[in-house]
């Protein structure tokens, strides 16, 4: 996600009042426990400065004293979270809770410590309640529907934000994950639209680097480039943009820049499968056959199922009059990918060259069928030649 | 004891050699050619829709066409595209009388020749056997036969010669891109070959954009098209055989046409290259064509991948006396050269003729196989310039014209551009080329158009040329032009083979005579002539430097 999604100190003032004004309608009451109060403002005052640790110390102390002191569960949860004690602060959260079950606040913030722990379906099961509950909270539904992208069902995600989506136009958080859950559906171009116009607003680098990967995905590497070279220039560091950028380069011609990229992204991950495929791709278009036999060898052994790896050395061996391996290769990738038309296309010229024009016949009318699809399918966009 | 130079002399000797070498480098580039102006400027209406004919013209045909022995230039136009008429002056073909002396007039009035469409190609041929070249007009749902009337003037003969229909029932209206006259069957008619490109309607086409800006899309958004096949019935008139001849069932994204007899079974075959789809090389087996790209090994670049094959040029390269094959393409799909192995299958050479890694980063239309230099070996000229009109990183959409020099019976073949003298204007989106003598100096001169742009004429003004001999043939038995003739002229170094036809290149037609480059030969010791009609004439101790003509029979 663009940005955390930070509602902690907002929920943290409203826990704080209310924790305050328990513990002092707790000493009135009782006209005791000033010790507690003591305590409680110690614990308030080390919050505020930073010492979550000491405040956590303190809060832990009133709680055991006054189990059913609910600010004191609160806030010793919000304390937790930031000293990352996620498993305890859910614990506090939870007993919080139990002493109010209806604080939406404070559900948020347990599914807030779901979230930073990294579980996810607690998380959504969280906020699934809090969304059930307000449906037109934009920070609920976007959080919810990151959480359902993260867990692989972009479809719920679509569910939760799309509904809402019209009435927030400026909120970018819930643009993006509406626009990574339509790329993720299927839906690239719209899903795209949305995606490029947050990476626009926020010069955000993963937002470039998403649209970027996702133009490439749709096979229009033209429209990938420029943002691909904005993700790379707003963070470097950002995982796998040199081999999208290589892959980009490779796709408009700029064998160089791809291959100077591959290179790049190969020296940080010896082991990028989709680098080393891709270079070998560049080096075989260059007939530097040696070479990128190598590197071929390499991504095969890495993963010796990599179907683009295996369409690759196929590619090499024909160049290098391994026809009959040539073939064994393409007859994989078309068995596996069906849909392939550009294997089926060099598998329709390796049958007649060596001299089976039936099997070559037959990929030739598979290609005509899937040209005829791809006309159907194209209603326009993709550009290049 | 001998005295060596100390450094700093020596410094200056190096300075010195260096320019020298430099200088004597430049000076020694076995081909050159000198830039002329012609004022056509090439108008395709560029709109901010990117329709795709916008970026295919435009062809250009070098023919004499009013036999004063000097080949003149036509060149074809655009028109506005929405409505596919030309409403305005400079959307008029143009024809160019070459006044001799580097002088062109341009006579497209007098003559009868500013059309009326969106034209694209330009094919000529001696139909009626008249002896004068008449000329043939492909374009969008329009195509025009013009008949040479002998006095400077044309009539447009399109609906008498029954070549009016361009609206088919099965796939709509036509675009035709390119032509070839060849005599399919070998009647002494010379018949006429029609390359269609694509299904493209102005009011019902893909849109595709670049970072926002529409561009031209590319050719899998739209469906292919049938070529066309008209036998000449000798009337005058022209009936459409396609279909009977095994033409109208190959639909694919035709972009051009050579002819030549590939297996020697003295009839002529149709190689087609296609827009992103196998190429089509038909077959003739006498009544019918069977297509056999696949089987003869030229459907498909070594790469194994559909490229965007353009122009061609269907030409013996190697002397072998079996017509190879080159075409051009786009960046990264080299320039293909297939050569013949004259067992009916050809075998691909581009990456062990170095032309894969000269030609991986060029993208090229226009292109024929000539001998520049006269050395004996047919040399490689190209014009080139990208289809996309947007500028993009990586990509150069204007590019130089090159000609790459044929090494001859072993060797790379080398690429001259600012070596040849073709950086002397400004790159450019190249499209046709045609080649013939221009000035009768023995040396094969270039015309070339670009894309929104000024035509240029590439003179050629290589030194240390070798001795030539032209052929310049008169059928009798066979069509008059004999197109398909093929000539085998031996010399003292060796036999070197051509033939004659007017369709090379992209949406071009060049001029005859058959061009020979005789190297340090004067003469040829044999000139042997196999015409259409199965004749066989041979000549004996020809004087080169000469055009020599040769009439059907009468030797």
């Amino acid at each position: 996600m663009p940005s955390g999604h930070e509602t902690t100190p907002i929920i943290y003032l409203k826990v704080m009042r209310t924790a305050l004004l328990a513990a002092l309608l707790t000493a009135c009451a009782l006209g005791q426990e000033a010790a507690v109060e003591q305590l409680f403002s110690g614990a308030l005052e080390a919050q505020q400065r930073g010492d979550f640790a000491l405040a956590a110390a303190n809060y832990q102390q009133i709680v055991k004293q006054q189990p059913g002191f609910f600010g004191a569960w609160a806030n010793l949860g919000v304390v937790l979270v930031r000293l990352g004690r996620f498993d305890e602060a859910i614990a506090a959260y939870r007993s919080a809770l139990h002493l109010d079950p209806s604080n939406r606040a404070l559900q948020m913030n347990l599914a807030l410590a779901f979230y930073k722990q990294g579980d996810l379906r607690q998380a959504a099961r969280e906020l699934g309640e809090l969304h059930q509950a307000d449906p037109g909270n934009p920070q609920v539904a976007t959080l919810l529907g990151d959480c359902w992208l993260r867990l692989g069902d972009p479809q719920q995600a679509l569910l939760v934000v799309a509904p809402i989506a019209a009435a927030h136009p400026d909120d970018l958080d819930l643009a993006y994950v509406l626009g990574s859950a339509l790329i993720a559906t299927g839906k690239s171009r719209e899903g795209l639209a949305l995606v490029e116009r947050v990476a626009t607003q926020k010069n955000n680098a993963d937002a470039y680097l998403l649209a970027g990967k996702t133009w490439l995905k749709i096979g229009d590497p033209d429209q990938a480039m420029p943002d691909l070279e904005a993700a790379a220039k707003l963070n470097p560091a950002l995982p796998g943009i040199y081999t999208l950028r290589g892959v980009a380069r490779e796709g408009t011609f700029n064998n160089d820049g791809a291959e100077a990229d591959l290179r790049k992204a190969l020296e940080l991950d010896a082991n990028d499968l989709e680098a080393l495929v891709h270079l070998g791709a560049i080096l075989y278009t260059k007939r530097d056959l040696a070479s990128a036999k190598t590197v071929l060898d390499r991504a095969l052994k890495i993963d010796p199922s990599s179907l683009f790896g295996i369409y690759e050395m196929a590619l090499w061996k024909s160049a290098s009059g391994q026809l009959e391996g040539a073939v064994r290769d393409l007859e994989t990738v078309v068995h596996r990918d069906p849909n392939w038309m550009q294997a089926h296309v060099q598998l329709a010229a390796l049958y007649y060259r060596l001299n089976r024009p039936e099997d070559g016949l037959k990929e030739r009318q598979i290609v005509e069928r899937l040209s005829a699809e791809q006309q159907k399918a194209e209603a326009g966009g993709a550009r290049g030649h | 004891m001998r005295q060596f130079p100390g450094p700093l002399l020596l410094a200056a000797l190096l300075t010195a050699a260096g320019l020298l070498l430099t200088t004597a480098r430049s000076a020694s580039s076995p081909i050159r050619f000198e830039f002329q102006a012609i004022p056509f400027h090439l108008e395709n209406d560029l709109t901010p829709a990117r329709n795709a004919p916008e970026s295919m013209p435009g062809g250009v045909a070098l023919f004499d066409y009013n036999r004063d022995g000097r080949a003149d230039i036509f060149f074809t136009n655009g028109a506005p595209i929405a409505t596919l008429k030309k409403d305005e002056p400079k959307y008029r073909n143009r024809l160019f009388r070459n006044d001799g002396n580097g002088a062109f007039t341009d006579v497209t009035e007098a003559a009868g020749l500013a059309g009326i469409g969106y034209d694209m190609g330009a094919a000529v041929g001696d139909y009626d056997n008249d002896g004068w070249p008449d000329l043939f007009v492909a374009g969008v749902y329009h195509n025009t036969l013009y008949h040479n009337n002998h006095d400077g003037t044309f009539t447009d003969v399109t609906a008498k010669a029954g070549l009016d229909r361009s609206q088919d029932p099965e796939f709509g209206p036509l675009w035709a891109v390119a032509a070839a006259w060849v005599d399919v069957n070998n009647d002494g008619l010379l018949d006429l070959f029609v390359v269609n490109y694509m299904q493209w309607k102005y009011d019902s086409k893909p849109l595709c954009s670049f970072q926002g800006q529409a561009d031209f899309c590319h050719p899998r958004f739209y469906k292919g098209l049938p070529n066309q096949l008209f036998l000449n019935k000798g009337d005058g008139t022209f009936e459409d055989v396609s279909a009977r001849w095994g033409i109208r069932e190959h639909v694919s994204r035709g972009m051009g046409v050579g002819v030549a007899d590939y297996d020697q079974d003295g009839k002529p075959d149709l190689f087609v290259p296609n827009d992103a789809f196998y190429n089509s090389l038909f077959h003739n087996l006498g009544g019918k064509f069977e297509e056999t790209a696949f089987p003869a090994g030229v459907a498909l670049p070594e790469d194994g991948s559909f490229v965007s094959g353009m122009g061609l040029d269907f030409r013996d390269f190697n002397n072998d006396g079996y017509p190879d094959i080159t075409f051009t393409a786009l960046n990264n799909q080299t320039f293909p050269l297939f050569l013949n192995t004259g067992r009916k299958t050809f075998r691909e050479v581009t990456t062990e003729s170095g032309l894969r890694t000269l030609t991986l980063r060029m993208a090229g239309y226009g292109v024929g196989l000539y001998d520049f230099d006269n050395d004996g070996w047919k040399d490689l000229f190209v014009a080139r310039g990208h289809v996309s009109s947007l500028p993009q990183p990586g990509l150069e959409i204007d590019q130089h014209n090159t000609v790459f020099r044929n090494p001859g019976a072993s060797g790379k073949w080398l690429a001259l551009t600012e070596e040849a003298g073709l950086a002397a204007r400004p790159p450019a989106r190249h499209r046709g080329c045609a080649f013939g003598d221009l000035d009768g100096d023995g040396r094969i001169d270039v015309v070339v158009t670009a894309l929104g742009g000024d035509a240029e004429i590439w003179m050629n003004r290589s030194e240390h040329t070798g001795h030539w001999l032209d052929i310049a043939l008169e059928g009798t038995k066979s069509n008059r032009d004999g197109i398909g003739a093929q000539i085998k002229v031996v010399t003292k170094a060796g036999a070197q083979y051509n033939h004659m036809t007017t369709s090379v290149s992209y949406a071009s037609s060049s001029a005859g005579p058959v061009h020979f480059g005789l190297g340090a030969e004067g003469r040829a010791e044999s000139v042997e002539i196999r015409w259409p009609s199965g004749m066989v004439e041979t000549l004996s101790n020809v004087a080169g430097d000469r055009v020599v003509k040769v009439k059907e029979g009468k030797r």
